[in-house]
């Protein structure tokens, strides 16, 4: 399949598809339906691993470790994640609500533990096999990585790029766009405060120093700051970027020139 | 060795809604995942041939951007749920 006729989807539109609220679910499946072909990049499968799967990884974890629903609430809840609590109640919800069996702990744990193990694996796959292509210019090693599980115990680290870990060719795929870069910088150095995201700082901070040494250090998780505009350069291949990131990619595609398509979650809300 | 996803596949469908080779892949599911362990390769190769089949078994679980009733409900429903579990 070409790439040039594609349409890219941006890492939140994959989370929008598994989204709680029905209208704003049903919008971002549409898209996919209506938007063929389709692709990704490469490091939406880094972002997707390392926000929901890890997410579902750690509210895994925490039930699995509790001896009651109650130390599992108070867990989840002392980690700060009020996505994992939120994805709890939403599970328990969607396995009956208020009738759900709570007790005795052991057989409701059982049940909740089953439930989140096959979506670990489940909504990977499909994430994985919702796109007609996954664009991969820079070869990024930890997109090649899967989630663990050893034996329940599931893992979604990223680990650091290191030499003796990493092989991509993402300073080559940079240095291609320099021209782009640059002209990014210097808008971004126009750009008024209360339009520069802390995504949209990193950027321009990361650029700086790729423009000033020629060369981008990768090493570390470099690049895990600047996904937005990675994901948006890999998707100039393409004839444009289905996302609901209106802050980032309004500024990002003037610069780096391509279309922008806004998935308008908050009009979809309201409607 | 991976637990046994759940699945529905035949929701609100007829033998005959099926083709030959559907329910042929579901008769491998079936086959496979009423083994006591699952290896991680024989559960991927049945989702993978089930979403092939436009099966969809994924729970709507992103939270992204609820509205604040939607999360009071829901922790109305933890703090029920708390109660009964004591």
């Amino acid at each position: 399949m070409s790439v040039m006729n594609a349409t890219f989807f941006d890492t939140d539109m994959f989370i929008h598809k598994l989204s709680i609220d029905p209208p704003v679910r049903r919008s971002a499946q549409k898209e996919f339906i209506e938007n063929k072909p389709s692709a990704m990049s490469e490091f939406s499968i880094v972002e997707f691993k390392g926000n929901y799967i890890a997410c579902l990884i750690l509210l895994r974890r925490k039930i699995c470790d509790s001896a009651s629903f109650e130390t599992a609430c108070a867990r989840i809840l002392n980690s700060g994640d009020r996505r994992a609590k939120l994805m709890l109640v939403q599970l328990i919800k969607w396995l009956g609500g208020f009738d759900f069996p709570i007790k005795p702990w052991e057989k409701a744990q059982n049940m909740l533990l089953t439930h989140l193990d096959a979506q670990i694996e489940v909504v990977w796959e499909t994430f994985l096999s919702s796109v007609d292509r996954i664009e991969r210019q820079f070869n990024c090693t930890r997109a090649t990585e899967e989630p663990q599980d050893n034996n329940g115990k599931w893992t979604a680290t990223i680990p650091k790029c290191r030499a003796n870990n990493a092989n991509c060719k993402i300073n080559n795929f940079l240095i291609n766009f320099l021209s782009e870069i640059k002209l990014l910088s210097s808008e971004l150095e126009k750009l008024s405060p209360e339009k520069k995201t802390k995504e949209l700082e990193k950027i321009h901070n990361i650029s700086k120093q790729l423009i000033e040494h020629n060369k981008f250090s990768w090493e570390g998780s470099t690049c895990r700051q600047i996904g937005d505009l990675l994901i948006a350069l890999e998707s100039k291949s393409g004839i444009g970027l289905l996302s609901s990131n209106y802050k980032e990619h309004n500024i990002l595609s003037k610069s780096l020139d391509y279309n922008f398509m806004h998935f308008e979650v908050v009009k979809i809300r309201s409607k | 060795m991976n637990r046994i996803p759940i699945f529905v596949a035949s929701k609100d469908k007829d033998i005959a809604d099926f083709s030959a080779e559907e329910l042929n892949i579901l008769r491998d599911a079936t086959y496979t995942l009423r083994q006591l362990r699952v290896s991680r390769n024989d559960s991927k190769r049945i989702i993978q041939k089930l979403l092939a089949m436009g099966v969809n078994m994924t729970i709507p679980l992103a939270t992204d951007g609820i509205s604040d009733k939607e999360e009071k409900s829901l922790d109305q429903l933890i703090g029920s749920l708390i109660e009964r579990s004591k």
